[in-house]
């Protein structure tokens, strides 16, 4: 016997030995926990983006500076400037979210324990977080209703916190509001890995608030007067684990108007949880946010970040534009990994188009131009799906947007259709990304002047999981 | 060593379409991913184990080729190929990580505690990654030097030429 037929028995014995078994499941969550890294990578990116880059912007405009008027980086205007700190006026220049206007200094204070605290508030000119974002990803997305969907917010607050061995980046995004109220509060922790762990609340107030206090787990408080509705508190706290803070609105005779409890779930707020970060309780860094109707908000990260974590609280309260029902549906952040089918059978079929045949093929056309990302003819997207020159801006700001990647790699392949009558069909259909496949979709078309479309909610539907929304239709 | 073997796997075709890419030339039928992973995770982890000598560490490294397919897969033309060039360079890539730790070779009786080894696995055991990997994908897999070539990043001659020292290896390595 040769050496090759000594070692092709060798090798065929010793795989024979091993028996092992396949585990999707264990795949899934390795996809899906590579994709966390990915995201906080992003993450951190966009800390980046949005602290370092206007800081040294705003350092560099400093050392120039004669003490007295704006100072502009960067391209941006001055004189978009809101400096209440002691007269260091400054406007910067950033680029949030892809594109928002400048970045204006709020304050800079310093926590009775020694927190450091720098706000600042931003303009984002594209749509910012909405309802749809937390929506999972997969057909069992519900249908985005016109009154759930937010407008984009007036303006974005951040805030720098840092101690002696961590920094952490708090954002709020909430509408301005009038009187004692809040629009938007978050509060989270961070420096947990770095041994002194600090809790944050961050809050946008209206003007009837004269100041502001947060009572922290331990008992440690922190307040301050809102400046241009804005309060960022912070104390460092003894136990990360202790969840939550409260804060207390106070009106102009120091009495406590309005107590909000900053927990995951206090406060008689409903509660809509999300993943997709990590596990709070094993990470160096951890957020929240509790969200008034018609306000839009986001939680920070830590630029230390080993595990992030947020969930989002949604008062019950209603506000411009947005249904309180909207919002208190639980609605876990997007697992971008295997999507299985769901098991939903397509309606009965109705009256038959003309000829079925060519109805179909002009479906799946239409299923082809109105969801492939690589197609940037707007006038072949607009006559693909329904209501298109409607619907095409909201697909071009999902090609702009956090998951550009995926919108712009995106395709549709459509599997089954059935015609409920003669202008409207039931269809099934698989949609592919970068990262992701969605199979068995279920979403619809319809004749429009002879022409068959993409339903315009099956679009906006799927759209959403790119974070952004369609416009109420007409 | 050759660097390039080290790197994330090329995609072995050019792109046609993304949905083109769910789909199997040869038999033009649809090939989910689950299906791809249902059938090809069984051999992959064997070829893993033929490289690297622990189950364990080869259902790892095969696990991690499929997540790396899942994110790639709306462009992947050909999984199998890439599976297999993928779980070739996450054996390599294990095996480099063990010379780091332990600033020396493999020992070969790493590679052989699981089961009862023989001589040749043994002697297999001992040669470097490229040529035990070389020998595996030539006389387990059965693939033509062409697509060996392809997985291990180098051209089909010298293929030929690492089984040729492999084997000779092995040999001398029986014989002594």
């Amino acid at each position: 016997m040769s050496i090759e037929d000594d070692l092709r028995d060798s090798l065929q014995r010793r795989a024979d030995s091993v028996h092992p078994q396949p585990d999707l499941d264990d795949v899934s969550e390795r996809t899906a926990s590579r994709d966390r890294r990915t995201r906080r990578f992003l993450t951190a990116g966009l800390v980046v983006a949005l602290i370092a880059g206007p800081l040294a912007g705003f350092a560099i405009g400093s050392a120039g500076d004669d003490g007295g008027g704006d100072v502009a980086t960067g391209g941006a205007t001055s004189g978009q400037e809101i400096a209440r700190s002691g007269g260091d006026a400054a406007a910067m220049s950033a680029a949030p979210f892809g594109g928002a206007g400048p970045l204006a200094k709020l304050f800079v204070r310093t926590s009775p324990d020694g927190v450091e605290i720098r706000a600042y508030r931003s303009t984002p000119t594209v749509v910012a977080l909405t309802q749809p974002v937390l929506c999972p990803a997969g057909a069992s997305c519900p249908e985005v209703a016109p009154e759930c969907t937010v407008p984009t917010p007036e303006s974005m607050v951040l805030g720098e916190l840092s101690t002696d061995t961590a920094v952490t980046v708090a954002t709020s995004v909430g509408s301005q509001v009038s009187g004692i109220d809040v629009s938007a509060a978050g509060w989270g922790t961070f420096g947990i890995e770095e041994g002194g762990p600090a809790r944050w609340v961050i809050a946008s107030v209206g003007d009837g608030v004269e100041n502001a206090r947060a009572t922290f787990p331990g008992g440690a408080t922190d307040e301050m007067e809102p400046i241009d509705g804005v309060v960022v508190l912070a104390s460092r706290v003894d136990d990360p684990m202790a969840e939550g803070a409260a804060l207390e609105l106070l009106g102009a005779d120091g009495s406590v108007v309005q107590r909000v409890d900053l927990t995951p779930g206090g406060g008689g707020m409903a509660t809509a949880t999300s993943s997709g970060s990590g596990s709070g309780s094993s990470g160096s860094a951890e957020s929240h946010v509790t969200l008034r109707s018609g306000s839009s908000s986001s939680a920070s990260r830590s630029s230390t970040d080993a595990n992030a974590s947020s969930s989002v609280s949604s008062s019950d309260s209603t506000g411009p534009g947005v249904a309180s029902s909207c919002i208190a549906t639980p609605t876990p952040l997007p697992n971008p990994v295997l999507v299985p089918a769901p098991d939903q059978p397509l309606p009965a079929p109705g009256e038959q188009p003309a000829d079925a045949a060519a109805a179909r093929t002009a479906i799946e056309k239409a299923f082809s131009v109105a969801y492939d990302g690589g197609i940037s003819d707007s006038a072949a997207k607009i006559a693909a799906v329904e209501d298109g020159e409607a619907v095409l801006p909201v697909l071009e700001a999902g090609s702009n947007g956090a998951f550009a990647e995926q919108v712009k790699s995106a395709s549709a392949k459509v599997l089954e259709v059935v015609f409920t009558s003669p202008t409207e069909a039931a269809v099934r259909y698989d949609i592919v990304t970068s990262t992701s496949r969605f199979n068995g979709l279920i979403g619809g078309a319809v004749s429009v002047n002879g022409s068959w479309k993409v339903a315009r909610s099956t679009m906006c539907k799927d759209i959403s999981l790119a974070g952004v929304s369609c416009p109420p239709a007409k | 060593m050759v660097g390039r073997e080290s790197l994330e796997p090329v995609e072995p075709e050019p792109r046609e379409s993304a949905v083109s890419a769910v789909v199997t030339p040869a038999s033009g039928a649809a090939l989910s991913y689950e299906d791809c992973y249902r059938e090809h995770f069984r051999s992959m982890v064997r070829v893993a184990f033929l490289l690297i000598g622990s189950p364990e560490t080869a259902q790892d490294v095969v696990q991690d080729a499929f997540v790396r397919l899942h994110r790639r897969w709306a462009s992947v033309q050909q999984p199998a190929a890439y599976v297999r060039r993928s779980v070739v360079n996450g054996c390599h890539s294990h095996h480099r990580r063990l010379r780091l730790e332990r600033r020396r070779r493999p020992d070969p009786r790493d590679l052989a505690t699981d089961l009862d080894a023989d001589e040749i696995t043994d002697a297999l055991a001992a040669l470097p990654h490229r040529q035990r990997a070389a020998l595996v994908l030539r006389f387990y897999l059965d693939l033509p030097d062409a697509e060996a070539a392809e997985i291990l990043g180098c051209r089909v001659g010298t293929v030929g030429s690492l089984v040729h020292r492999g084997l000779a290896q092995l040999r001398k390595d029986i014989e002594r």
